[in-house]
């Protein structure tokens, strides 16, 4: 027997185990590096479901949505959501050029949303809402009173808008605009990205 | 009578202490000190975050801790909504509340990521080291095998 007849099957056996032995090392070494870092940012309707979204809205009642968040920031993030209302001539987030170029509304917030969420984690807060509004005598303004966020009651007074007859309705837009806390600034910025919720206000 | 009132008011006094009654003492607190108790409340979940994400940075899994944060956040937001609406009693209640949720939660984030640090040595280590290692030592073995049978089979027809 000549044992250089089975070189080649030495040769394989002997790669083989040594690949086996190097798979820990090698599925450690040979990963894609990240190269997109971003965060969604959505809102569903009362099925958690993009579907069946509040849109007329009725004086005292209550309607529930979600807010979500995801980040692939590479770390975990400290969020802001803040809570704004506007009527059509009121301030609105910018919505065109790049992520990083966009302006938040002028408008102050309502209220602030805290959100922590772990690298490649998701983050979800059920949402009830309501508005007390009444319209004035020309029937033709809706003045907001108050709206109730969860269990909190935050003030409109001084916020109102116009019957628009070319949509036929009382425009009202509930933004929630994404910030995000930088840690080597130690302050929030925007983070380019809003989420809305456009309403009707119908009689009742 | 009377001269019994003064021990009486004493003793009562002692077993409400005693028994851990809580006796309440209503205090109105004003718009600083409600903007100052949601201010510390912030820079305490400041603080914590930091913790946070250095725990993540070794590798420790942080959903837990990122729960306990947004809990705290949930606090201060209902803290900051009674600052704006002026009840600076309720807005000092939710910034306390937010406060003791995060109680020891710094020790908590450092524990895990010494943790974390010493598991991805480990880990370094045995995946890493020991693997790199096995594998040279597979094929050293190999080369040294195939020397050997080599030597004793090598020549044709020298052994069956």
């Amino acid at each position: 027997m000549d044992v250089r007849n089975y070189q080649v099957s030495f040769l394989t056996v002997v790669a083989v185990v040594a690949l086996l032995v190097a798979s820990p090392a090698l599925s450690r070494l040979l990963v894609w590096p990240r190269t997109e870092f971003f965060t969604e940012l959505w809102l569903l309707g009362p099925n958690r479901m993009a579907e069946d979204y509040p849109f007329n809205v009725s004086n005292g009642q209550s309607y529930n949505i979600y807010l979500g968040l995801g980040n692939h920031l590479g770390y975990c993030a400290y969020y802001l959501v803040e809570v704004k209302f506007r009527n059509e001539s009121m301030s609105a987030p910018s919505i065109l050029g790049p992520v990083e170029n966009r302006t938040p509304s002028d408008l102050p917030s309502l209220y602030n949303i805290t959100a922590f969420v772990a690298d490649e984690g998701v983050w979800e807060l059920p949402v009830a809402l309501g508005f007390s509004y009444e319209y004035n005598d020309t029937l033709l303004q809706v003045d907001f009173h108050s709206m109730t966020f969860n269990d909190d009651l935050l003030s409109l007074e001084g916020t109102s808008t116009l019957w628009n007859a070319n949509t036929s309705r009382f425009y009202g837009d509930l933004v929630f605009e994404l910030w995000l806390y930088n840690g080597s600034a130690g302050n929030f910025g925007y983070h380019g990205r809003f989420v809305d919720l456009k309403l009707n206000m119908t009689v009742v | 009578m009377r001269k019994f009132l003064l021990p009486a008011v004493v003793v009562l006094v002692l077993m409400l202490s005693v028994a851990g009654v809580p006796v309440r003492v209503f205090a109105v607190a004003t718009a600083d000190e409600a903007r100052a108790a949601v201010d510390g409340a912030q820079a305490q979940i400041i603080a914590c975050y930091g913790a946070v994400v250095e725990a993540e940075g070794a590798g420790w899994n942080v959903t837990e801790l990122a729960g306990v944060l947004n809990e705290a956040g949930g606090l201060l937001s209902r803290a900051r909504v009674a600052l704006e609406n002026g009840e600076f009693d309720v807005a000092v209640d939710f910034s306390s509340n937010c406060t003791d949720k995060l109680a020891g939660f710094t020790d908590r984030a450092v524990t895990s990521r010494d943790s974390a640090a010493l598991e991805r040595s480990v880990d370094f280590m045995v995946n890493i080291v020991g693997s790199v290692a096995g594998t040279v030592a597979v094929i050293f073995a190999g080369w040294v095998l195939w020397v050997y049978l080599k030597r004793k089979y090598g020549q044709a027809g020298s052994a069956v």
